[in-house]
């Protein structure tokens, strides 16, 4: 049976780790060619190896979605290997300033004094906020810009977060940046509908990715386990992800846009 | 290739017609057994006739949501038949009160002065809110008692509006009754998660189905579709693929949601 994305060409922020890698290697057995789009260089290859190794086509491409120099590249190049452009996954995302470099000294859950609002420098603010939003920007408008002038439509699938509707004391930036693409979603679904071009979030909880291993690590010792509430009482695999990232991307989901679904175990959300 | 919901058993409300029809419909190409629990009686055996003639397994009964004995009594019947319980969708609905009986004479969208709040009498909220919410209340509390005694979990897919987030003159007891259900929808996620029950709802937007023909007849919800992001609206498929996803292990950390199926109406 043909996969549900024989044929489309999909750009994977953050494919080298976590919920990108997951979402990149789904989309390839489901038929799709897949550009990953990473800082990670290591992570990117690997994926893109991966893909590769299985029969499908794959493309990686260093890319810092923050610069528009990088984000205007992948889309060219991507175009130009792969022959078009139908769907943008913007799974790339930093829980901190210096998160890429794993700088343990301005972890926000080593060290919480550091992350106060009162004690974070305002570069740390605007580092988050270029990546997690304006980063998400870039990569969505340069994919809009694409699919209208190859004249059909696509599908955008944003990353937002549950800190977008729950405030952490540690994490301003990052819980703002996620509020901004949910409301972004919202704004770009309404500009592109009428192309065709269908925009949509997902909103994930805790998911075993190396970013929540990074929260995880520090816990102290005997700690309660902070997802014991969570409705259905576990944290989830990133598959559990990439299965909404590929619903709201395949034609099953065809009148739905502007939304975000949270996949977050019943966290109280939307 | 075996179907999303093979060995599965579902009760679908509102089957005998629009999205509770295309769902159940949808659900036996799956490889689900289909219970068909409606009030329109034609309908409801139709569409049990169509999966039984294309191989599949389903049931009608008879079946008024509002009513505790009805519900009941289709758990009972589909467990009896099918040997248990998996998923619930509440597709049932009604979007005035002599909606079932087609009286054109208090249709909303046919005459709209005497949908008002001030003169619509009390029985006629009563009777929507019964059926829209108290119905769905029913229905997914049967259900879960049900998966809850088999010991396996299970899920439950709720039928809320986007008239649950945009007042609508004329069907004030309608909003109120789908809003209701995204409460509902996240009350019961809450409680039935350790059970491993996973409970959603879709928010459809406008959908060509029988409950929009009067609306259609008047042009309106295809002029309410235009307007829209993707403007058009759209077939009763494309929310059962939402309805499908909720139901099958893809939305395995899903719980508690309602997903507009709304081209792009501006809600949730």
């Amino acid at each position: 049976m043909a996969g549900e994305l024989e044929g489309k060409v999909a750009i994977i922020t953050g494919g080298g780790s976590g919920m990108g890698r997951s979402t990149a290697l789904m989309f390839a057995r489901e038929g799709s060619a897949v550009a990953i789009a990473d800082v990670n260089d290591e992570g990117g290859e690997a994926t893109a190896a991966q893909i590769e190794d299985l029969g499908g086509d794959a493309l990686f491409m260093h890319t810092d979605v923050s610069s528009e120099t990088d984000v205007v590249n992948v889309v060219a190049e991507t175009a130009a290997r792969f022959g078009r452009l139908d769907s943008m996954v913007t799974a790339a995302g930093i829980s901190y300033a210096n998160y890429v470099e794993g700088d343990d000294d301005t972890d926000p859950f080593l060290h919480p004094e550091a992350a106060s609002n009162l004690n974070r420098p305002t570069e740390f603010w605007r580092k988050v906020l270029d990546v997690n939003l304006t980063g998400v920007m870039l990569c969505a408008r340069e994919a809009a810009r694409q699919m209208v002038n190859e004249g059909h439509g696509g599908a955008i699938v944003n990353f937002a977060s549950i800190n977008a509707y729950n405030p952490s004391p540690l994490l301003t930036d990052y819980s703002v940046s996620k509020a901004g693409v949910v409301m972004l979603t919202r704004c770009f679904a309404a500009e592109f509908g009428p192309r065709g071009i269908r925009v949509n979030a997902v909103a994930p909880g805790p998911i075993e990715t190396p970013m929540l291993a990074r929260v995880h690590r520090a816990l102290p010792s005997g700690a309660a386990d902070p997802w014991g509430n969570v409705p259905l009482r576990r944290t989830a695999d990133p598959d559990e992800v990439a299965e909404a990232v590929l619903f709201l991307t395949s034609d099953r989901s065809s009148y739905v846009t502007g939304k975000t679904l949270g996949v977050d175990g019943g966290i109280d959300t939307v | 290739m075996a179907g999303e919901l093979e060995g599965k058993v579902s009760i679908i409300t509102g089957g005998g017609s629009g999205m509770g029809r295309s769902s159940a419909l949808m659900f036996a190409r799956e490889g689900a057994a289909v219970a068909i629990a409606d009030v329109n009686d034609e309908g409801g055996e139709q569409v049990a006739a169509q999966i039984e003639d294309s191989g599949g397994n389903a049931l009608f009964v008879h079946t008024d949501t509002s009513s505790e004995a009805d519900v009941l009594n289709v758990v009972s019947k589909t467990v009896e038949k099918f040997g248990r319980l998996d998923s619930m969708v509440t597709a049932a609905g009604i979007s005035y009160a002599n909606y079932v009986e087609g009286d054109e004479a208090t249709d909303p969208f046919l005459h709209p002065e005497t949908a008002t709040i001030l003169n619509k009498p009390t029985e006629r909220w009563q009777k929507v809110i019964d059926v829209n919410l108290t119905g769905v209340m029913l229905c997914a509390r049967e259900a879960a008692r049900q998966m809850v005694a088999e010991g396996h979990g299970g899920t439950i897919v709720n039928f809320s509006s986007i008239a649950a987030y945009g007042p609508s003159p004329g069907i004030m007891d309608y909003c109120v009754a789908k809003v209701g259900v995204v409460m509902l929808t996240r009350c019961f996620a809450v409680e039935f998660g350790p059970h491993g029950i996973r409970v959603n709802a879709v928010a459809p937007g406008p959908i060509d189905t029988p409950m929009t023909a009067s609306l259609q007849r008047t042009g309106a919800l295809q002029q309410q579709g235009g307007s829209l992001p993707l403007g058009r609206m759209a077939q009763p498929e494309e929310v059962a693929e939402a309805v499908l996803f909720f139901t099958s292990d893809r939305s395995s950390y899903v719980t508690g949601k309602t997903l507009g199926v709304d081209g792009g109406t501006n809600t949730v």
